[in-house]
């Protein structure tokens, strides 16, 4: 394991023992039901931490063939990260159908948007190009997830505990991220021979914390899922009464318009 | 690479900000989901009192105050007409703000709802806000 510092080693050591205990409070308190996906994202670093142990003891920290097999072996955990939070958002917006539909929507765009412009000029250095999408990958994530929360907010839509902690958590890290990738890219431009430790430290605090609040957060048992009658009548509603609202709207904007002239002032 | 970081910082710090004001915005809308008036009464509650806002907001009065001499009276009464135009427009971003909720939770109960529908009341919201933010700071600017 040389290579690794003595700080980097016990971080990465605490947080796959948090992962574990995450784990634990899940199973215990029966709250994988609800959440299989982010039980499987769990799961699959807890698996992905132990298996670069194996590699990196194999063949060796600095290794080209242990780098490649770290960053290929994160693919399943980032597709689970994926379902793991689109589960969370379905869970929040199913009950609402209509903007549960409006928020997939809103989901796949911002993250393609952002993902896709994050990746521009990658290519021209190969060897930016994994960080760079990583970088991009954290920030599309952390766009889509909070382009949700401001539908759920705009909607009046309220969010129980638990998944404001899964959904801030997963924010909050794919924020760190983006961060740590920029900076750790600077200092390593500008030859600083600790990038590593320091973009290391810096990814595994911030996931450390968020691992923390939500083994706490966890202990609550999550809510059975909200199932409502929806009737056809619901749909005709909407349709017979949004464009009059929209038509009232409009007139209070006129209104305020007229209510506003130049020579009313003096 | 310093642009990238600074942009990059303020897009994170902008992200963080958008993400602590929707996870501590939302509780306050628990059960507050019932529509406290019909449609047909909300919106028009304050509006109708337009015409009287707009004359009270008119120079002529102050003027012939001014040539009257009353300048101590003239400037009571704009500073009154002025904290009445003030209410007033309060009271339209409240009616604004009513038929917003009332849309929000007719949208929350449907099981479809048009985007075209949601955007235009999007556009109109914001519209609104700016045009009232316009407003409020000239009536403050007014001495």
């Amino acid at each position: 394991m040389a290579g690794l510092t003595k700080y980097v080693q016990w971080v990465w050591g605490i947080s796959v023992a948090v992962q574990a205990a995450v784990c634990v409070v899940l199973f215990l308190r029966g709250n994988f039901r609800r959440v299989p996906f982010f039980t499987a994202y769990l799961m699959s670093n807890v698996c992905q931490a132990v298996a670069l142990y194996v590699v990196y003891y194999q063949f060796g920290y600095g290794s080209r063939t242990a780098a490649l097999i770290a960053w290929w072996s994160q693919c399943i955990p980032q597709l689970l990260r994926v379902l793991a939070i689109s589960e969370v958002l379905r869970l929040v917006l199913k009950p609402y159908r209509g903007i549960w539909g409006l928020g997939w929507r809103v989901l796949t765009f911002a993250f393609s948007v952002v993902f896709s412009v994050s990746l521009i000029g990658s290519w021209h250095e190969l060897s930016w190009a994994v960080l760079v999408a990583d970088r991009g990958f954290h920030l599309a994530f952390g766009v889509a997830v909070v382009a949700c929360l401001l539908l759920a907010h705009y909607y009046l839509i309220p969010i129980h505990p638990v998944y404001k902690a899964l959904l801030g958590g997963f924010c909050f890290y794919s924020c760190t991220v983006v961060l740590a990738n920029t900076i750790g890219g600077i200092l390593f431009l500008h030859g600083n021979a600790n990038f590593q430790m320091i973009w290391q430290l810096v990814t595994m605090g911030a996931f450390v914390a968020v691992l923390a609040v939500w083994a706490v957060t966890l202990r609550t048992p999550l809510p059975e899922p909200t199932q409502r009658e929806v009737s056809p009548e619901t749909a005709r509603t909407y349709w017979e009464m949004s464009p009059r609202i929209n038509e009232r709207l409009r007139l209070l904007n006129e209104q305020l318009d007229r209510f506003w002239k130049p020579e009313a002032t003096h | 690479m310093s642009l990238t970081l600074i942009a990059l910082g303020a897009t994170v710090a902008v992200l963080l900000a958008l993400l602590v004001w929707t996870l501590r915005g939302s509780e306050r809308y628990i059960g507050s989901r019932t529509v406290s008036k019909p449609l047909e009464g909300s919106g028009r509650t304050h509006v109708s009192f337009l015409p009287q806002m707009r004359q009270a907001l008119r120079s002529e009065d102050a003027e012939f105050l001014m040539r009257a001499g009353f300048s101590g009276l003239r400037n009571r009464v704009r500073r009154e007409r002025r904290r009445v135009a003030l209410l007033y427009l309060s009271a339209l971003r409240q009616d604004f703000e009513e038929l917003m909720r009332i849309s929000r939770i007719i949208a929350g109960l449907s099981p479809e709802i048009g985007v075209g529908q949601e955007l235009e009341r999007l556009r109109l919201r914001t519209s609104f806000l700016w045009r009232y933010r316009i407003v409020w700071m000239s009536l403050c600017a007014v001495t």
